[in-house]
């Protein structure tokens, strides 16, 4: 990995003091904690040892040395405790502790939790940061999670909140990870016979099926946006009181319309998915175009008030 | 002479200064600086900048008016606090580094910031036997798991704020807010700051990704008389729960088909009656009829309004509008 000086500054400045707190370590174990080569480390304290303080007599030298494949610096004094966090270097690594908690089935009272309260503290940011990872079950998401990392197929129960429909798919889950505040799980969808990504709080019930996967996982997530469009575009006139949806949906393209009303153009996901959507909308706004197909808002919410009829 | 190893002696030079010193002091105490003044200052200019990126509480001092700028390090903020670490929290942090990535601040895996808590961890003395023990298969790495949450640099100077109990001052809906944060939260897929606002002499929630331009964060922290931090909120309430309105009771009837995701997101305390078919009906308290509104038409014709009758009565004007209007043409 080629460095930046910036990045070996930094990397030198945290190893200084894990040096000498060892006591001469070995070249394996700072090569291990620090991540790099035994060349690059014999290239970083080669040139500790150059360095040192105005007007760099031997006395005033950072003694710096590779001897019997063990580590040794001397005379840094100045370099013997790391360099603060910065806010971001905090926050990503509070965020990131954090998070991992939230995550059903981590353990509230391990070491993953004092470690947190512990560099909090040390941060002055006792509480400073919370995560809430929305509503998905432990057991839920634990059976997914295990079937991704055994390669199995699982047996799901899904509810589809658009199509108002509860279907019954093999999956192979590829990866569970979270996307806009919420678990997904995508994979291998032998009902569909396509990849798919399900939301873990919309799995009714989840069960191991003990079968080998028979797709190649992916190497990565899928990204949300691209399968979120997959059922179409359309046009919406929105109204001051709904703009509230550039901030929730992916808004492909925005233009300024008249009297402080908003032109959007949105990828959809199904036409059930746009009913919602429309229905909710304020009478202000309006749905101008919708994908190939799609029946209106009108028709949309025909078929609700026919369930209010019947009853 | 390269230049990371100008910045070790730029950085040697700077913690060691009895007082704070100039630019030039600086050139001739630290050797590989160009001859050239303006491309001195240059590289200065940068040098200085990459020690502040990598949290040097580097210091600039212009007093009296008129006179040199000098620099200094502020020695005590510069180390890092000893948080204590064992290594098994370190470990379980790093790992949770690795599965977590905050997006927008650039795609550092947070590598800097544990190597320099490794620099703090625990040196000879700790009982022997005891390295980060990562048998344990609850410790064990999760490929299989992946969690980006959004960042940017907002978040990261409102969270300095804190740490260094610091006010802020930020334009937020076309206002200058001056607040006294006091904490960060990340719920829905957003980050939310709670924070005491000094001009309303009141607590304030703000969607962090709704602050436009820069967070300024205060030079000192001020001894602001606030009052001491409230409880923290209960957890986040459903949205038609929040308003001013008087509470009403609702009965909403959801179908099997969206029953157990109903139940998960309401609470199952709401749940009136389990209905043979699967379908639930849960009890809402509302104070804000067009949050309900938009809830009950998220499940589309799959959940009815029961009663009372007026909240059924405001969901069928709704629809009789909707279903009037013209909209919804199609291209």
């Amino acid at each position: 990995m080629k460095m930046t000086a910036e990045q070996r500054l930094s990397r030198l400045l945290a190893m200084i003091p894990w040096i000498v707190a060892h006591d001469g370590p070995s070249v394996e174990d700072v090569c291990i904690r620090f991540e790099l080569t035994p060349a690059d480390l014999a290239s970083d304290i080669g040139l500790l040892y150059l360095c040192g303080l105005h007007p760099y007599t031997p006395d005033l030298l950072i003694e710096a040395e590779i001897r019997d494949r063990r580590v040794w610096v001397s005379y840094a004094d100045y370099f013997s405790r790391p360099l603060r966090l910065t806010p971001i270097e905090g926050l990503g690594l509070l965020t990131a502790a954090q998070t991992l908690l939230a995550v059903p089935g981590t353990d509230p009272n391990g070491p993953l939790a004092s470690g947190l309260a512990k560099l909090a503290a040390s941060l002055g940011a006792d509480d400073a940061v919370k995560v809430d990872l929305g509503t998905a079950p432990k057991e839920l998401l634990s059976a997914v999670r295990t079937a991704a990392h055994l390669e199995v197929q699982i047996e799901i129960d899904y509810l589809s909140f658009s199509r108002n429909e509860r279907t019954t798919r093999l999956i192979e889950p590829d990866h569970v990870f979270v996307a806009q505040g919420q678990w997904y799980v995508s994979g291998w969808c032998r009902l569909a016979q396509a990849p798919r990504t399900f939301r873990v709080d919309r799995i009714a019930d989840a069960r191991p099926t003990g079968e080998r996967r028979t797709t190649t996982p992916t190497a990565s997530p899928p990204q949300l946006f691209t399968q979120v469009a997959a059922g179409g575009e359309a046009v919406i006139r929105l109204a001051p009181a709904d703009l509230w949806v550039i901030e929730q949906y992916p808004i492909i393209e925005q233009t300024p319309g008249s009297e402080s009303q908003v032109l959007v153009r949105l990828g959809v996901s199904d036409d059930a998915w746009l009913d919602r959507l429309a229905l909710r909308l304020s009478n202000d706004s309006e749905v101008l175009n919708g994908p190939p197909g799609w029946d209106g808002t009108a028709a949309a919410a025909a078929v609700v008030l026919r369930r209010y009829a019947d009853s | 002479m390269s230049r990371l190893e100008r910045l070790v002696n730029l950085t040697a030079a700077l913690l060691n200064a009895e007082r704070p010193i100039t630019a030039e002091q600086l050139r001739s105490r630290v050797p590989g600086y160009p001859e050239d003044k303006a491309s001195f200052r240059r590289q200065f200019e940068r040098d200085k900048e990459a020690l502040r990126e990598l949290g040097f509480p580097l210091i600039t001092l212009a007093e009296p008016a008129g006179s040199l700028v000098r620099y200094s390090v502020d020695r005590d903020r510069y180390y890092l606090r000893d948080p204590g670490l064992t290594p098994d929290e370190l470990s379980a942090l790093s790992m949770a580094a690795e599965v977590v990535r905050l997006n927008g601040l650039g795609d550092r895996r947070l590598y800097d910031a544990l190597w320099k808590l490794e620099g703090t961890s625990a040196p000879a003395g700790q009982p022997a036997g005891a390295p980060a023990d990562s048998t344990d298969a609850s410790m064990s790495p999760m490929p299989s798991l992946d969690a980006e949450l959004p960042a940017d640099a907002s978040l990261a100077a409102v969270f300095d704020a804190i740490a260094t109990n610091r006010a802020v001052q930020f334009s937020y809906r076309d206002e200058t807010r001056s607040v006294v944060p006091r904490s960060l939260s990340f719920e829905n897929g957003r980050w939310y700051l709670a924070a005491f606002d000094l001009d309303r002499r009141d607590e304030r929630s703000f969607r962090i990704d709704r602050i436009h331009g820069e967070v300024i964060v205060a030079a000192h922290a001020d001894a602001v008389d606030i009052p001491p931090a409230p409880p923290r909120a209960s957890p986040s309430r459903s949205p038609w729960e929040l308003g001013s309105g008087e509470p009403v009771e609702a009965f909403v009837m959801i179908d099997a088909a969206h029953a157990p995701w109903a139940e998960r997101h309401v609470g199952s305390a709401t749940v009136q009656e389990r209905h043979a078919d699967g379908a639930v009906t849960v009890r809402l308290v509302v104070r804000n009829s067009d949050a309900f509104r938009s809830f009950v038409l998220g499940f589309l014709d799959g959940a009815e309004v029961l009663r009372p009758a007026a909240l059924r009565a405001d969901l069928l004007s709704w629809l009789q509008q909707k279903a009037a209007a013209s909209g919804g043409t199609r291209s």
